[in-house]
């Protein structure tokens, strides 16, 4: 605790107030930012809403959002089962964890949106190419996270497990998920992150659908107020998501700082 | 209890590690052996994958011809500016960070979702504040890159196991010598994680501008290729922003070695 | 009830598989029902190599351990393992860790529940059913990890080094323990351990293993009469025996320290 001593220290009342304080400070920069260069560049927080409201009302907003969600959500679901596939099955062979482990940590060096034009290549425009996108973005974090939770499996579990006669089946569900959820959830986070990084990317890229590619329109005709009216949207989806996968790490007890490790 | 892991079936009679790199290397070596081979036996169209020899001859003359140059330019000043820029401010706030536990606190959640908002989105509002040309592009992969750099900083000096500390402090150093001899070298493995990472941020903040946004660029360049049907031309230029991440992080890697090695002996 | 024959254990060695350590080397033990047989060693002698073989979690390369006459080839109802530590499920609470094995084999959950309630009040757990693992002490830990395995009723108990995370006062309190459940459930034990005065505190027989390749160096009948408290084991008796197994034991642990000095340096 002595190394606390150092540091500055407030209740956690006051952490929670600076945490409602920080949208409120980003509003109020916003506002004054808006007001001092002219409504082209920036549209104030008002006409945002507005714009906002407007897009829900006319429509825009809510296919934008369709489209949106529709690949979040199969290129969510398919990088989770491959991750968690993959993870698992690595996690089980020391020898193919040794091979692999390198090699798909190496991965992460490489900046993925620069290969994005061989999935239009291979998928072609529709909904396919942000789906594979986003998907080879959020699949790396769910694998890496689920073959290093493998490794904090307890060879006495397995060995009670054993010594249990459980089957293959029972031995996985009872024994290996509930000992690795806690990293497994963080990769999950980690890997809807990235995942919806990919699709919002892919859509401003080439796409003539989703919200991304809405942006992408009201960022070249410099319509800023629907342009931020669509970045409020995207924060507040990843917010809720992050929120919830917050609050069943701390349940779970994940060790929190390992996030940082790839955002 | 699992025996000794045989690995697989054939025994050439190498060592575990050994077989471990025979492997990776074979591994590495399909890759590369796909992309050079598939388009060549017809596997693949040539017009969606050309062979590696050719991305690797098209970039040759690309470089020798100095069509590439501008491009390089650019983006290598928006990069390495943007990446030199998150180092000092990342670490720096991250070190605030670290010694303001409440704002750590504070900051957390939103730390989290930083990474969800599109900064693509802020060139408009860039450009009215700065004008035309890299400056935006440079400040847009600052913001990519930065926080990634600043999380990192802070758990990596937050992680440090509070025995390290009291053995500092038992031994009288100064607040210096605590930083020089603890602090830093316990927290090098987090913070060059961040430090590798920030980099890709930066290349990923920066060419993926450039596929919006720029009229120059390599990322430019690969959405131009692209939309004009020049695959190797397209290629030429993956490759060499390719080679380029792969090249810093072995660079940060070697520095990270060589730092941890120094500061442990 | 319990036949050991010729058991030898031969291990492939991690980087270059071309050296071999024997772990195990011929050994015989005869266990009769109801017994509670303890086997001690130095570290690195093979204790724990020979219960995983006992117990069917690892094949031996030589040799046969039979039940009443029917060999064990694998992981055997008749067989239950308690391990040293880190055994309890974290994720479950005690009442589930102990109905564990229950459930997993088919027995439906308010049966389950019942028995496990019934263990844990014999392993005096009584009060903390619902209580996490993490909550709990050591001691308590070893409780639901015996709990769990006796809950099974199998015929032959294994336990390697069962209290051997524990402190001394600990130890000797669930060292007491144990032999109330024993007597009340009538089990056959076999216990390993390194601890000399545990081994002559529980057993009605000592086996004493050399260092590696272990074999049985001298296998001791315990007479000290039972129930043993407290001051029996002041007695000149219990000092004897306790002096007898160290004589033996003192040169294997020497020769067992610095095979383990040469085998960290070669791993270097
Ligand atoms: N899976 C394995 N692969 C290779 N060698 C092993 C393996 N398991 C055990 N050994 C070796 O076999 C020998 C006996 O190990 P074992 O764990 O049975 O000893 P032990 O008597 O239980 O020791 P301790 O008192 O320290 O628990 C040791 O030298 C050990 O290194
Ligand atoms: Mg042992």
């Amino acid at each position: 605790m002595s190394t606390r001593s150092t540091r500055f220290r407030f209740d956690g009342d006051v952490v929670l107030l600076g945490r409602v304080a920080v949208p409120l400070v980003v509003l109020a920069l916003w506002q004054v930012l808006a007001m001092s260069v002219s409504g082209f560049a920036l549209a104030t927080p008002a006409a945002t809403f507005e714009a906002l409201v407007g897009g829900f009302r006319s429509g825009w907003m809510i296919d934008g959002l369709q489209r949106t969600m529709t690949e979040l959500v199969v290129a969510y679901a398919l990088a989770i089962v491959v991750g968690i596939w993959v993870g698992v099955v690595l996690g089980l062979n020391d020898f193919w964890h040794d091979v692999f482990e390198p090699i798909v940590l190496g991965t992460y060096a490489i900046p993925k949106v620069t290969l994005f034009p061989i999935f239009l290549f291979v998928f072609q425009f529709g909904m396919d190419s942000k789906i594979a996108f986003g998907w080879f973005h959020g699949v790396f974090p769910v694998a890496i996270l689920t073959m290093s939770a493998m490794a904090t499996i307890e060879d006495t579990h397995l060995d009670v497990a054993r010594s249990l006669r459980l089957s293959r089946w029972q031995t996985f569900r009872h024994v290996v998920v509930p000992s690795i959820l806690p990293g497994l959830v963080i990769g999950l986070r980690l890997g809807f992150n990235l995942t919806f990084l990919g699709i919002v990317l892919g859509e401003m890229f080439a796409s003539r659908a989703g919200l991304g590619y809405t942006l992408v329109e009201y960022i070249a005709g410099v319509q800023t107020a629907p342009m931020l009216a669509i970045i409020v949207v995207l924060v507040l989806i990843a917010t809720v998501v992050n929120v919830g996968f917050f609050a069943l790490e701390n349940h779970l007890g994940s060790r929190g700082s390992d996030t940082a490790q790839m955002a | 209890m699992s025996e000794v892991d045989r690995g697989f079936g054939v025994d050439l009679g190498l060592s575990r590690t050994n077989k471990v790199r025979l492997v990776q290397a074979l591994v590495v070596l399909g890759v590369v052996g796909f992309v050079e081979f598939a388009p060549r036996l017809g596997l693949v169209s040539p017009t969606t994958l050309i062979p590696l020899s050719e991305m690797v001859d098209e970039l040759a003359g690309l470089l020798g011809s100095g069509d590439l140059t501008p491009h390089l330019i650019q983006t290598f000043v928006a990069v390495f500016g943007a990446f030199a820029l998150a180092l000092v401010v990342g670490i720096g706030a991250g070190v605030v960070l670290w010694k303001v536990e409440s704002l750590k606190q504070v900051l957390d959640p939103y730390l989290l979702i930083y990474y969800a908002v599109p900064f693509f989105a802020f060139y408009p509002l860039l450009v009215s504040l700065i004008g035309l040309g890299i400056a935006p592009i440079l400040l847009i992969a600052f913001g990519f890159s930065v926080v990634i750099i600043v999380t990192n900083t802070a758990s990596g000096l937050g992680e440090i196991p509070e025995s390290y500390v009291l053995a500092g402090r038992d031994m009288n150093l100064s607040t210096w010598q605590m930083l020089r001899h603890v602090y830093f070298p316990a927290s090098v493995p987090y913070v060059f994680t961040g430090l590798k990472l920030g980099f890709v941020y930066a290349l990923i903040g920066t060419i993926a501008s450039e596929f919006i946004l720029a009229d120059s660029g390599l990322g430019w360049l690969i959405a131009y290729n692209y939309n004009n049907f020049d695959v190797r031309g397209m290629y030429a230029a993956m490759l060499f922003v390719v080679v380029l991440a792969l090249v810093m992080n072995g660079v940060l890697s070697y520095v990270e070695n060589r730092l941890y090695r120094r500061v442990r002996t | 009830m319990l036949d050991i024959t010729d058991i030898s254990k031969t291990y492939g060695l991690g980087d270059d598989r071309v050296s071999t350590i024997v772990a195990l080397d011929d050994i015989d033990l005869t266990v009769d029902r109801g017994e509670f047989v303890s086997i001690i060693g130095p570290t690195g002698c093979g204790k724990s190599t020979l219960f995983e073989v006992i117990g069917g979690l690892v094949d031996p390369t030589a040799g046969e351990v039979t039940i009443e006459g029917s060999p064990v080839t694998g992981p055997d109802e008749r067989i239950g393992m308690v391990f040293q530590d880190h055994s309890t499920f974290p994720w479950l609470s005690v009442v589930e860790n102990v109905e564990f094995g229950l459930r997993r084999s088919g027995v439906e959950k308010g049966e389950a529940r019942d028995r496990a309630m019934e263990m844990i009040e014999l392993v005096g757990l009584s009060g903390f059913e619902h209580a996490d693992p993490t909550e709990l002490s050591g001691g308590m830990n070893q409780r639901v990890a015996i709990a769990r395995t006796l809950v099974m009723e199998p015929d032959i108990v294994l336990m390697d080094e069962p209290f051997g995370a524990l402190d001394e006062q600990t130890r000797l309190i669930l060292g007491e323990e144990l032999l109330r459940i024993w007597r009340e459930t009538n089990a056959t034990i076999l216990f390993v351990t390194h601890n000399i005065n545990e081994a002559v505190q529980l057993s009605d027989r000592i086996a004493v293993m050399s260092a590696r390749p272990g074999t049985f160096k001298t296998i001791v009948d315990n007479d000290i009469p039972r129930p043993r408290d407290d001051d029996t084991m002041s007695t000149d008796a219990f000092n004897d025996l306790v002096q007898r197994l160290w004589t033996v034991l003192k040169d294997e642990s020497k020769k067992g320290l610095s095979q383990k000095a040469q085998q960290a340096g070669a791993e270097q």
